[in-house]
Formats: C-alpha cells, structure tokens, sequence
C-alpha cells in the first residue's frame, strides 16, 4: 500500500513542480501563455553632432534609467575614438565623452531598445524628501510664496489636489503672486523650476523629470512633467494642463532642470531623438528579457541551443504530448492499434504532409508494401530478409509517388518521404501477419484503429497553442509525465469494454 | 452508458486495467513469466512436477535442423508443430497424417514438405514470437479429442480454460473449435467459450464473439448441461500449476485426450476476459473473495492442493439461475 502513497506523492510533487515553473515563467520572465501574443519594442536613438573648435572636447549627456515601467533590452554607444564612462550622477545616469582632437562634423549616437516591464512594480526606494536648497531668493519671492501656498492650501485636500492647483495657479496670469515668482520665465523648464521651489516651501517633495513621449517619427522632442511623492508613491504632474497621471507611452529620461546634454569645447551641439518601433512576437522578446537577466533557468533553457537544434527540439517535445494521447486512447478508451507508440510516428510525419494527404499516402503505401509482402510469401523469404525487402520496396514506392506527385505538380507527394519507413515496414508485417492468422477484417480493423489514433495524435499535437505550451514550457512535459504515472494506476474500465461485457451489463 | 459501467461494477466484472495493474503485475513475478512464455520450459517444467503434458516429439533449434525437418518428422504419422515462444495458437500446424511427403492438415489442406520447410524457418526466426526472437520448435503429439466433444466440437481439439488465482482454481470454461476458427480453440480467432461450473464441470452457456450462445454455430447441438469427464483431475492438473511456476495469476489450458486423459497444454501469465462472459460471472468477484480470505487475512496461508479445490468447489459453485436465456 505504501507504493500507492509513493505514487500520489511523486505525481503531487511533479504537478506542482510543474505548474510553479509555468508560473514563474510566465510572471517573471514574461513568457506569453499565446504563442501568437506580440509586444511592441520601441528602439531610441539619440544622436548628438557637433562641430569641432580645434581642442578637446567633452560632452555628457543624460542616459534613460530603467528602473521601472521599461526595461531595456540592448544598449549601444557609437563613438568610435572617443573616450566613454557612464556613471551615476545624483538622480541620473549620465555618459560623458571626451577627445583630444576632433575633425570634421562629429556624430554620437546612443541607442536603446526597450519594452514595457512585465510586472508593474512600484519604485520601492523614493528616498524623497523635500530639499531646503531649492529656496527663494528674495523675501519678496519668499512672501509670494508663502501667500500663494496658503491660498493654495486652503482650497486643496490632499497633496494631489494641491500640485493640480499649484501648477493652474502659476499658469493664471492674473494672479500677482505667481507672476512674481515666475520672473517672465516663459520656458516650460523655467516654470518647472519655480513649480519645485514653490513646492518645497510647502514642504512636498518634487522634481523635474523629463520624458520622451514613443512614437515612431524623428526630432521628437523630450516633455516635461513635475512628479511630486505624496508619502508612498511618485505623482506625476502635466505642467501645462496640472493633471496628474503619467500616460504609459511615456520613457522617463532624466531628472532636474539641467538640459539633457552639456557641450564644452565645440560649436552648434545638436541633439535630436528619433524613434522606430517593431513588433515582435512575445516568444522571442520573453527570450532576449531572460538574456539580459541571466540566470540558471535562461542558462540551460532550449533557446540556448543553436536554432537547427532547437527546431528539432520544437518537434520533439510533442512527442510526449501524443504519446499521451496514445495512453488515453488505449487506457480509457481501449482502440487496438499497430504498436504502441507508431500511431505517434504516423502523427508525425502528418505534420508535414497534413491529414488527408497523410491518411492517402500511408494507406497507399501500406496497401502496396502488403501486396508485396502476399507476393513474397510465395518466395519463402527468411524473415529478416524479407523485411529488408519490404522495406526497400517501401523506400522505392516513396521516391517513386515523390516523382509522379511532382510530376503532376502536387507538391505534397513529396512530403511522403518524411513517412517514418522502418515503421511502415514493421507495420506492413503486422498487419500481414494479423491478416493470415486472424483474417482480413481484424488485421484492417487495426489498421484503421492506428488511422485514427494517428489522426487524433496529429490534432491534438498540431494544435499551435499546445505546441507552444510544450516549447515553451518545461513545467508542461512535467505534468504530462504526472499524468502518464497516473493514467498507470487506471484499473477501470476502458469504453471498448462496456460493449465487450455488455452481456454481463444486465 | 453510465448504468452499464454501474452494473458492471456491482457484477465485479474484471477489466483489463485492473487485470494488468492489480493481478498480473501485482501477483506475477516477471522472472517467472519465461516458464510459460516458452513451452518447452514449461513441458520440462512439468514433467518435473508430475504434471501430465503432451508428449515431446522432437525440438528445433537452428536452420540447419529445420532444413531436415522432412528426416526428422519422417518417423511420425500425425503430430502437432509449435513455435515455443507463440502466442494465441499463432504458428501451430496440426498434422493429422504424413502422405507421400505431404502432411495432411486437420482441415484437410495439404502442406508440401518445403512450405513446412518454410514454416519453421519463420518460427525459428521468431515470426510468432512475442518479442520477435528467435525462438524454438517443438514437434508434440497430436492430442485425440475424447469422444464427449463430438457433438459439440467442430474439428479441431476443445480445450479447458482454468483461471487460477493464488491456486485457487477460480473460473474455467471449456473452449469449442468452429469452422470460423479454422479449428483453434482461441476466442479471438471465433472459437465457443463455454461456462463452466467450478464445482460441478457442467458446461454452462456459450460466448461466441462476446455474445451469449446457448448452442453450437456449426453444430447446433447444445452447449449447456454437458458433464466434462474428468474434472476431479483437472481442476488437481490447474491447481498445481501454482506451485509450479510461483505465478499468482494464471491461466491453464487442459486438453482431454481419448487415451491419456487431461494434459496440461500451455500456461498463460495473461490470461483474457471473456471467460467472464461465458460463465456470466464476475472475475473480480472472486479474487476478492480469495484475497480477503487468505491473502490479506492474518494468519492465513494459501493451503494444499486439495483443500483449495474443495474450498473453490463451494464457493464458486454456479448460482442455478437462468440467466443464460435472458
């Protein structure tokens, strides 16, 4: 009795192995449970040119930091004979690239491709606090401050609604206070700044951070947004219109009111943005996340085989998936078929040629590999012998409807030489051997059971979804292996039975 | 559907799920299954044990042997070619009498000394076997049906199927040829399976192809009530076959031959199904009976021959009914 516990145990532990490794799969690296699913992958470049002064030059710019929201899945830097350090610089990551002797218009490019983050995580470190450096000038500035954060404060709630107000009331022109403050600063960086230093006198945390709306197009320009912490999470500002939320297209580039790149030692630095997107299948873009996030599982998965390989492999995870058919087939339902697994074989080499054109060619050269074998037996072949004939002939008829289905341009004749031919051959001498010793009908009767059971392993492992679960999942093979080691438990009765005993049924 | 799978189960019906994972696999030591898969250990397995067997002729082990087959049958007028290795009645030519180098089968075809030449060629070859091996010819006494058969035999020799669980000889049915079978007496090939009553060895009703048959298709004589000869001795011959082979779940075939009596013709370590439907009786039924009696019963241990017949006598006794007419 302790084995069956042992058994209960073993499919328990596989099941939930199994079902975990989808599930991690699936959430943590994204791998899509569709294999048709497809995610967009945005490509930025940034592409900064200039003209040399005839000294060295240095320029730095402000890198994209992938912290949240996206995740980047390649970065590059050209910039060939130019010295390159990115490092961290307060809030930013910023590149710096310098050289001793330009010539001629230069050209720095930076690209990224990036995709949206599979698990929407919230920032877990904001470290935000208001900063005392970011202070008024003047005691008139000072006091304008002070009456509009008051006036302010008396018509909000919450920090939300205070910013949404803060940013409405430096855009109303007839308020004095904000004109004050503003200086006839007209920039939209100029109004962000004075925005923060407002804010901090209220003791709310915020910062400039500017963003790059994707879509596809060239010179698109960076925008600013204002985010504030309000205690638990950053809040997002429009500074034109004071409404809170970031739309999701948006990359968050870099953060204060410095501009995103500073040029020393050259004329008319230039920097423009453009961006392309692709649209790539979520198989794939679940692959390169994984690469750029190496770890045991990504290391010794099948995409790190060579791609022939891992064609091979695509087929070859099916085959338990219909040799699970074939289980339930026989367990449950109790079809009589050539073999065990051939009808698993027949499957497969249906996957190339499709049903009907399956079932035509396996029932044309199995009928003319019996007519061969009821000729030999004339001849009183060794048995050995008399299989390789069979087989030779077997090869033979395949080239042969291969020619003439090519002759008469149905190219799917030619799909017959996938046909498993050793197989055939045995099955031929099964069946031959059925048809003398038990008769024509029951030798055709297992023939045909092995039709159908090849045919329903053919649907069920041809169905895309499944074959993608198989591949893509490893945790899948694992529960199909439980439910194998259950179905070898199964003493009930198949269906073939309840019409064998049907006379004890009464 | 559902209440045919419901009174099948009330009916302890066997099936072959449960054949397989609780009988077979549990009870049969796959070490043993070489006993019976091949009849020439057993035939010698037999002999050891006081089992009576049909007579070995001869035994063929190589080409070169079966190139002389002519020589070696020469002496003998009628006998019977088996593979060792065959399974259900595959291969098996029963020669009723040599003529001028032609060997007349039991069908009255005639086979030529080289399509027997090429006959055994492919046995040796392994054609009939289970796994494809190489395998063995023997050359047996033809078996002379005893005459009780003869209204109910079409050609061909009965033979007596006894399922014997743990030595208990549990379920038995007589298997009758017809002109379906080409004169084998295996179901499959359309042979009569013919209930018989464990205590008694009164044939009961008939199963052919599944159904229920009160009389002979070829025949029609009547199936039921005939008192098989010799039932003392057979269910003694199956009973023993236990402590012979080790194996817990077995079936024993037994022929009756006019001059020797029962001989035990073949064991088989997976025996088939429809010897429920002939006895319209469950298997399940009764090696229940037997493992909750001995098997997983404390202090019990499987008895002597003669105690384990006269415990199957009664209990398996077949209930008087008339169901068969249903």
């Amino acid at each position: 009795m302790s084995n069956r516990y042992h058994l209960h145990i073993l499919v328990a532990i596989l099941m939930a192995l199994g079902t975990g490794l989808i599930y991690y799969q699936h959430t943590s690296l994204g791998v899509p449970l569709t294999p048709d699913s497809k995610e967009e992958i945005w490509t930025v470049e940034a592409n900064l040119v200039f003209e040399p002064r005839n000294r060295p030059a240095k320029l730095s710019m402000y890198l994209p930091e992938f912290k949240e929201r996206f995740q980047s899945l390649h970065e590059r830097f050209v910039s060939d004979g130019y010295g390159m350090k990115v490092e961290q610089e307060d809030d930013n990551r910023l590149v710096t690239w310098s050289i001793r002797k330009p010539e001629g218009r230069q050209s720095l490019y930076y690209t990224v491709s990036l995709a949206k983050m599979t698990d929407v995580r919230k920032l877990k470190k904001p470290g935000a606090t208001y900063t005392q450096k970011n202070q008024f000038s003047t005691p008139i500035e000072e006091l304008a401050a002070e009456s509009l954060t008051a006036e302010i404060r008396s018509k909000t709630a919450d920090i939300h609604t205070f910013v949404t107000l803060a940013i409405r009331t430096l855009t109303d022109s007839d308020n004095n206070n904000a004109q004050l403050l503003l200086d006839k600063a007209v920039s939209a960086t100029a109004r962000a700044s004075v925005l923060v230093r407002l804010l901090s006198h209220a003791h709310i945390p915020a910062e400039i951070i500017h963003t790059l709306p994707l879509k596809q197009g060239i010179n698109i320009e960076p925008k600013i947004w204002l985010r504030c912490y309000n205690g638990e999470q950053w809040l997002y500002f429009d500074i034109a219109t004071g409404d809170e939320g970031l739309p999701g297209d948006m990359l968050p580039w870099w953060k204060g009111d410095d501009a995103v790149f500073t040029a020393n030692g050259v004329k008319n630095p230039e920097l423009s943005f453009s961006i392309s997107k692709d649209v790539l299948n979520s198989m794939q873009l679940a692959d390169i996340r994984s690469r750029g996030r190496p770890s045991l599982f990504s290391e010794f998965s099948l995409s790190a085989l060579p791609v022939q390989t891992q064609i091979v492999y695509q087929t070859l995870l099916t085959v338990p998936l219909g040799v699970l058919m074939i289980l339930v087939l026989r367990s449950f339902v109790g079809l009589v078929t050539f073999g065990t697994f051939t009808p698993v074989l027949i499957a497969l080499a249906f996957r190339e040629t499709q049903l009907l054109w399956g079932i035509f060619l396996f029932t044309l050269i199995t009928s003319i590999g019996l007519l061969v074998r009821f000729y030999l037996e004339q001849l009183r072949l060794l048995l050995v012998p008399r299989m390789a004939v069979i087989l030779t002939v077997v090869v033979v008829c395949m080239g042969v409807i291969s020619i003439f289905g090519h002759k008469l341009g149905m190219e799917r004749g030619l799909s017959i030489a996938l046909f498993p031919m050793v197989i055939l051959t045995m099955a031929i001498e099964r069946m031959s051997i059925i048809w003398e010793e038990r008769g024509a009908a029951e030798s055709i009767k297992t023939g045909i059971g092995s039709l159908i059971a090849a045919s329903i392993t053919y649907a069920v492992i041809n169905i895309p979804l499944f074959q993608h679960w198989v591949y893509a999942f490893p945790g899948i093979t694992l529960i199909i292996l439980a439910l194998m080691l259950m179905i070898g438990r199964y003493s009930g009765y198949r269906l073939s039975e309840l019409a064998r005993f049907k006379a004890l049924g009464k | 559907m559902w209440s045919r799978l419901q009174k099948l189960r009330q009916n302890g019906v066997l099936s072959i799920n449960n054949r397989n994972a609780n009988y077979i696999l549990r009870y049969n030591d796959r070490k043993k299954y070489p006993l019976v898969d091949d009849k020439l250990k057993t035939k010698q397995l037999a002999i050891e044990h006081g089992v009576s067997v049909p007579g070995l002729l001869a035994d063929l082990h190589s080409e070169s042997e079966a190139k002389d087959i002519a020589k070696v049958l020469d002496p003998f007028q009628d006998f019977v070619v088996k593979p060792a290795q065959g399974a259900g009645g595959d291969g098996i030519l029963v020669i009723q009498a040599s003529h001028n180098g032609r060997y007349i089968k039991t069908s009255g075809q005639a086979v030529t000394a080289t399509e027997m030449e090429h006959h055994c060629s492919n046995v040796l070859a392994g054609l009939f076997s289970l796994g494809g091996h190489r395998d063995v010819i023997l050359i047996e006494e033809r078996i002379r049906p005893s005459h009780v058969f003869d209204q109910i035999a079409y050609q061909g020799v009965p033979d007596v199927r006894v399922i014997v669980f743990c030595g208990f000889p549990v379920m038995a049915m007589l298997r009758l040829p017809t002109r379906q079978s080409q004169g084998k007496a295996n179901l499959h090939q359309g042979a009569i399976g013919a209930g018989l009553d464990i205590a008694t060895g009164n044939t009961l009703q008939g199963v052919w192809f599944n159904e229920i048959t009160l009389s002979h298709p070829d025949t029609g004589n009547q199936l039921s009530g005939l008192p098989l000869p010799f039932w003392d001795q057979i269910l003694d011959l199956s009973a023993r076959c236990y402590e012979m082979t080790d194996l817990g779940y077995l079936g024993v075939d037994i022929i009756i031959d006019d001059e020797r009596g029962p001989l035990m013709l073949e064991l088989n370590a997976r025996p088939g199904l429809n010897i429920q439907i002939a006895n319209q009786a469950g298997l399940l039924k009764r090696l229940k009976h037997i493992e909750d009696n001995f098997i997983h019963a404390k202090g019990k241990k499987i008895p002597v021959v003669e105690d384990r017949i006269e415990y199957a006598r009664e209990q398996f006794a077949a209930e008087l009914t008339e169901s068969g007419a249903a």
